[in-house]
């Protein structure tokens, strides 16, 4: 499978995975129970631009954000603007996240600034009028729970395809090195 | 001026292509003109998307409500067979009710006799009409030849008696050896007494042997005990007047009795005797 159908698989599936989940699972907006806020595009996209440079985190979580604003969520400005910023955001930790406890804790950082950044947003909008104790506890909590849940699925996933594609590389060189190696031994026998 | 690669000139491509995609929906939006395109695309992220999703959470809430209807199901039908129970155990509860009633009028009429209120505790199938047991035997008093009533008159003899049972021959039984002896008041105030001599299953009657045969008996007289002979009082109910026959001779007349009512079904009994309870 090639590199770049892998990552447009990827990333639908984790769209579809939010969608699916929130759907199955809808919030609950009277705040009489607890209520989950699924971030698996979000997380699936920390992870592939952690280590990229500033303008392709910027270009990449651009387009993420609007094709998940087209296709799964509501298309606003909002997804956009925390998209990028996060992305933007996450490659200043990029020397500090040099192992997997430091990535799953600034990838939790992110989430919970992105529900926070949600919560001031709409605040602001005056479309939520609870408190922001009130909010933490019953929005915020579980979700921090399964987003940990999340990460570390992700995490493991991105370990797996990285290392899938590493070994095809590794296998591809070493087929052209035979390649070239052949071409080599013909060519000196069609000179002597 | 620094010159993109090849990624980042096809993300700027991409991101201006989406761009510009996302501002003519919403343009389209606007517009009735163009709301061909926009219901175009949001037909598009429907079907792909909406549907599927809707469909499935559908068919997740109807298989769950399937569930609970089962569920209910399970639960009214045991609910029906508990009502089954139920109306049965009032009707029998009912019937007690009335047996008990009815015996509690039969000991306030009888004050001088030596009353026994017991249950019946067997009666074996295959000898439904010959004998039953009851709780009481010699503890409380029973004595041999005590006349047994249910609530609807006699119904038996004590033939054998235990420390805490006793054995009752109804008086249907082929095998009754001691005769009863009857009275049967007539309309002038005067009374005529004779002798159950026996019971004729098929026919579901006693035949009642008279010792005046000029008497004036019609069908529906009541029959009692007479108190002679036997160990228990006079005046219990023991049928109603069915039938005459005269015999050739002319002497002594024969008349049909039918039995009490709940002769074949009754639970609780009252043992009548002379005397006093020990």
């Amino acid at each position: 499978m090639r590199k770049k159908t892998a990552i447009l698989i990827g990333f639908s599936v984790l769209g579809l995975l939010d969608s699916v989940l929130s759907y199955g699972l809808p919030l609950n907006f009277q705040y009489t129970g607890f209520s989950i806020l699924w971030h698996w595009y979000l997380i699936g996209l920390l992870v592939f631009v952690r280590d990229k440079p500033i303008l392709l985190r910027f270009l990449i979580s651009s387009l993420a954000a609007i094709a998940y604003g087209m296709l799964f969520g509501s298309g606003s400005l909002f997804i956009w603007v925390s998209f990028v910023g996060l992305a933007v955001l996450i490659g200043f930790f990029q020397n500090w996240m040099n192992n997997h406890t430091r990535q799953f804790l600034v990838y939790l950082l992110m989430v919970t600034v992105f529900d926070l950044f949600s919560y001031l947003w709409m605040r602001s909008a005056g479309a939520i009028g609870v408190s922001f104790f009130f909010w933490l506890y019953r929005m915020e909590a579980v979700t921090i729970f399964v987003s940990a849940i999340c990460i570390v699925t992700v995490m493991f996933a991105d370990n797996v395809m990285v290392r899938f594609f590493l070994i095809q590389r590794h296998l591809e060189r070493k087929h052209e090195k035979k390649l070239l190696a052949k071409m080599q031994a013909q060519k000196a026998t069609e000179y002597l | 001026m620094r010159r993109f690669t090849k990624l980042q000139r096809g993300l700027i491509i991409a991101n201006v292509l989406l761009i510009v995609i996302s501002c003519a929906m919403l343009g389209l939006r606007q517009k009735t003109i163009s709301n061909l395109g926009y219901s175009a695309w949001t037909y598009i992220k429907y079907g792909l998307i909406d549907y599927p999703l809707t469909s499935a959470g559908s068919m997740i809430q109807d298989v769950a409500n399937l569930w609970h209807v089962y569920d209910d199901n399970e639960y009214l039908n045991q609910q029906l067979a508990d009502q089954r129970s139920y109306q049965t155990l009032y009707e029998e509860e009912r019937s007690k009710n009335a047996e008990l009633e009815g015996l509690i009028e039969m000991k306030n009429a009888q004050e001088a006799a030596v009353e026994v209120s017991c249950r019946v505790i067997s009666r074996p199938l295959d000898a439904w009409d010959q004998t039953f047991t009851i709780s009481a035997g010699s503890s409380s008093s029973i004595e041999e030849n005590m006349l047994v009533v249910s609530s609807d008159g006699a119904v038996g003899l004590v033939e054998s008696v235990q420390n805490n049972t006793s054995v009752v021959r109804l008086l249907s039984s082929s095998e009754m050896t001691n005769d009863i002896a009857v009275q049967i008041s007539l309309e002038d105030g005067s009374s005529v007494e004779g002798v159950l001599r026996g019971y004729d299953a098929r026919e579901n009657r006693y035949e009642v042997t008279l010792f005046d045969h000029e008497a004036l008996v019609s069908p529906g007289q009541l029959v009692s005990t007479s108190g002679k002979g036997g160990n228990y009082p006079s005046g219990i109910y023991i049928g109603a007047v069915t039938g005459v026959k005269m015999s050739d001779d002319a002497i002594i007349s024969t008349i049909y009795v039918q039995p009490v009512k709940n002769m074949n079904s009754f639970t609780y009994v009252t043992v009548i005797g002379n005397g006093v309870i020990s």
